[in-house]
């Protein structure tokens, strides 16, 4: 895992000295090397996290005769197949990087080896013949990759922070963005929370050249029509799910030259990668985990018991809300947008400890929720499906009480408030109807926006992201539809950038997803919904499976979604200076994010509770208001210190320059 | 879906159904939970008076119940 970026250019050569700044801001994704390349028209940097390959795999690579760069972050996983064929085809290779088949499976094959790679990527490749920038980004997101059109072209990073090292470009917040985030928790690529910078989509390639900058899927998500499925007999789903999902773990294992340990969460998912990996180790597995001090949330007892189970040599961090409010400057440096949960610090802080004892990879379950249908999003679904069938049915209504079982106040304890939550908008032609109270309810956060901004806001159209599901996929599964949704917002927006490859990479972690396998989502998403979720039972064909590793409590327990105490961090006697500073009325005023007096209101009810026991809409305003203001304090008013980062970038270990005709490489 | 349900699909759901049944739970919810398993999975629609826990928490009667909707 790697951090890129590059510049192109229409009038004079890339500046040099830009690129090894943008480079500087992205050391942490690439602690063990780093390498740039320019000509007259672009300049493509490298921050290199040795994974693969660690003595020869150096970048900017290039094919035989010089005119085809690659900078590239990710992992192609069946870079050995693909090198066999290509080899087939007549190309030589000088390494044994997944890398340099980039390189050749372009040349062969063109904007067609996308589909090809089974991988977790962003790329940038630079034709210098033709002229032409090629950008990818893996099928659903894994890898980030933003992009700001410059007056003479366009500049791409890894990260934001790095386009921001050029002091031209526009430091603002885009109202647009904020809508989105303050609906769907995070934006919907292409866009971002700033404006002037865009985010590649998942699953797209952009090709920049003498025509301009143009963008198209290779790959989407998609559902068969309800009914229409290609295997409805669950045991035969179950056995080709589980031999897919044990060849995905076994690629993400054993493809790499370095230590590859595993997260524990206690739940199915990272029990079962667990599981799967110790069979292909015969030195005991590493595994790590994440604790709460608050018993609430706190799942030690499970991992403690899948981690003896497989003899595994664990390690955990128990986090407290303390830890959270002291970290979360950094995490939030690092997730460059607002979130509405305090979740990621935990996660920050389980990545250091990864690093802290030596590895520098780790597979874990991430995914399995979004593509076999684990979340109670979905159970919520299928209840308001249910009821909206006949939406005055008594009977009907108590479905509501189904939800959230591992909650202290789950709808099974406040039937009345469940069935006025859950039972509003019961409209079965909503195609997000199961989005529907979730989007709602995190729109109520925009009450406290300053009356500039929502009137701003409210100048341009709501969000809709309902509104570009495909055609036909009104045939799909609701199940389907939901899944769909969820893949587009929360996972690529949220999950896998502020909760995954943010917090990983804050560590110089790589996080690998068996679950985001090529093969594993092409096979999840022809599956039966029923298979998925079969009435309220989820990931069904996934416990089918794998019933036989997971010990009964594991595979039986209730679905709890990873958790972390969220306003009650910043409440806690002794709090860090930063949150007083930065929620103070001066601050707030100088943002203009958030009205002054309802922030003030919303501090003063947080001061008094401690934070604890606050409503759901609280603790995602208090969360919106310390993140929101922390973003705007780090890339707007740019008050942190990004020159250090810049100053500790290493020498290169390659340095191609053919605007100056100097190179080297180490 | 809609007119006759196949017999292979009807056993199937009935048997893995009846696996998942939780006998410590509150029957009428059971009884909910049962009947949004048997709509999904089987595109039927239920009424309030099949909603019960005599009805549903029964396999024989809800294979009778079952047989009765999917040919209506």
């Amino acid at each position: 895992m790697c951090g890129i970026c590059g510049i192109v250019s229409t009038g004079a050569p890339p500046d040099l000295d830009l690129l090894r700044r943008m480079m500087g801001r992205l050391g942490h994704r690439g602690p063990d090397g780093n390498g740039y390349y320019r000509d007259r028209r672009a300049a493509l940097g490298h921050n290199r996290l040795a994974i693969i390959d660690t003595a020869g795999g150096a970048q900017p690579l290039c094919n035989e005769d010089e005119t085809l760069w690659v900078t590239f972050n990710g992992e192609i996983f069946n870079y050995v197949e693909l090198r066999d064929e290509l080899r087939g085809h007549g190309h030589r290779f000088r390494t044994a990087s997944d890398t340099e088949v980039i390189v050749h499976a372009w040349e062969q094959w063109g904007e067609g080896c996308f589909s090809r790679f089974n991988g977790q990527w962003a790329l940038a490749l630079w034709d210098s013949r033709e002229e032409r920038l090629v950008l990818s980004r893996d099928r659903l997101g894994v890898r980030p990759l933003y992009y700001r059109r410059t007056p003479g072209g366009l500049a791409f990073a890894s990260e934001v922070k790095a386009l921001f090292a050029d002091p031209t470009a526009q430091r603002a917040l885009d109202p647009t963005g904020l809508d989105e985030t303050l609906t769907y928790w995070s934006t919907v690529a292409p866009r971002t929370v700033f404006r002037g910078i865009e985010q590649l989509e998942p699953g797209h390639v952009a090709v920049l050249d003498r025509d301009g900058l143009r963008t198209s899927a290779y790959w989407s998500i998609s559902f068969p029509e309800r009914g229409r499925e290609p295997v409805q007999d669950a045991r035969a789903n179950a056995e080709a799910l589980r031999e897919r999902l044990v060849e995905a773990t076994r690629l993400r294992f054993l493809r790499s030259d370095v230590p590859v340990g595993a997260y524990l969460s206690g739940g199915l998912d990272s029990s079962i990668t667990a599981a799967v990996i110790s069979q292909y180790t015969d030195a005991p597995l590493h595994t790590f985990s994440l604790r709460f001090s608050e018993d609430e949330l706190d799942e030690g007892r499970f991992q403690k018991e899948m981690a003896a189970r497989l003899g595994t040599e664990h390690e955990d961090v128990v986090v407290s809300p303390a830890d959270i409010a002291e970290v979360f400057p950094e995490v939030v440096r690092h997730t460059e947008t607002p979130v509405l949960r305090a979740a990621p610090a935990p996660l920050f802080l389980l990545s250091r400890l990864v690093r802290d004892n030596g590895y520098k990879v780790v597979v874990t379950g991430e995914g399995a929720d979004e593509v076999l249908a684990g979340y109670d999003i979905f159970r919520e679904a299928r209840v308001r499906m249910f009821w909206a069938r006949d939406p005055e049915s008594a009977k009907r209504s108590r479905a509501a009480e189904l939800l959230y079982p591992w909650m202290a106040r789950s709808p099974g304890r406040m039937p009345a408030f469940a069935r006025t939550f859950f039972g509003r908008n019961l409209d079965l032609a909503d195609p997000a109807l199961s989005h529907r109270p979730r989007w709602d309810s995190t729109s109520t956060v925009k009450g406290i926006l300053s009356a500039d901004l929502r009137a701003e806001i409210e100048r341009g159209d709501p969000p809709d992201v309902a509104a570009s599901l495909p055609a036909g996929s009104e045939d799909w599964d609701p199940l389907s539809r939901a899944q769909w949704l969820e893949m587009k917002t929360l996972l690529a927006g949220y999950i896998l950038s502020s909760q995954g490859d943010r917090m990983l990479m804050a560590n110089s972690v790589e996080g690998r997803f068996p679950f985001l396998d090529r093969d594993v989502v092409d096979l999840a998403n022809t599956l039966p919904a029923r298979h998925k979720l079969f009435g309220m039972e989820e990931k069904y064909v996934l416990k089918q499976a794998f019933g036989d590793l997971v010990p009964p409590d594991i595979l039986r327990r209730p679905k709890q979604p990873y958790r972390a105490p969220d306003a009650a961090s910043f409440f806690t006697p002794g709090r860090p200076d930063w949150v007083d500073e930065l929620t103070s009325r001066r601050a707030i005023e100088a943002a203009g994010v958030f009205e002054p007096a309802l922030v003030a209101g919303l501090m003063a009810k947080g001061d008094r509770t401690r934070g604890e026991n606050m409503s759901n809409t609280d603790n995602m305003r208090v969360l919106a208001v310390v993140s929101t203001q922390l973003v705007h304090d780090s890339f707007v008013d740019d008050h942190h210190d990004w020159a250090a980062a810049e100053r500790a970038l290493p020498p290169p270990e390659v340095a191609v320059d053919l605007v100056t005709h100097d190179r080297s490489t180490r | 879906m809609s007119g006759d349900l196949e017999p292979g699909l009807v056993a199937q759901v009935l048997r893995e159904a009846e696996e998942l049944r939780d006998p410590g739970a509150d029957p009428d919810l059971e009884a909910v939970k049962t009947a949004i398993l048997l709509e999904d999975a089987l595109g039927i629609v239920l009424t309030d008076d099949d909603i019960t826990a005599d009805v549903l928490g029964d396999p024989d009667s809800v294979a009778d119940l079952v047989e009765r909707r999917g040919h209506a």
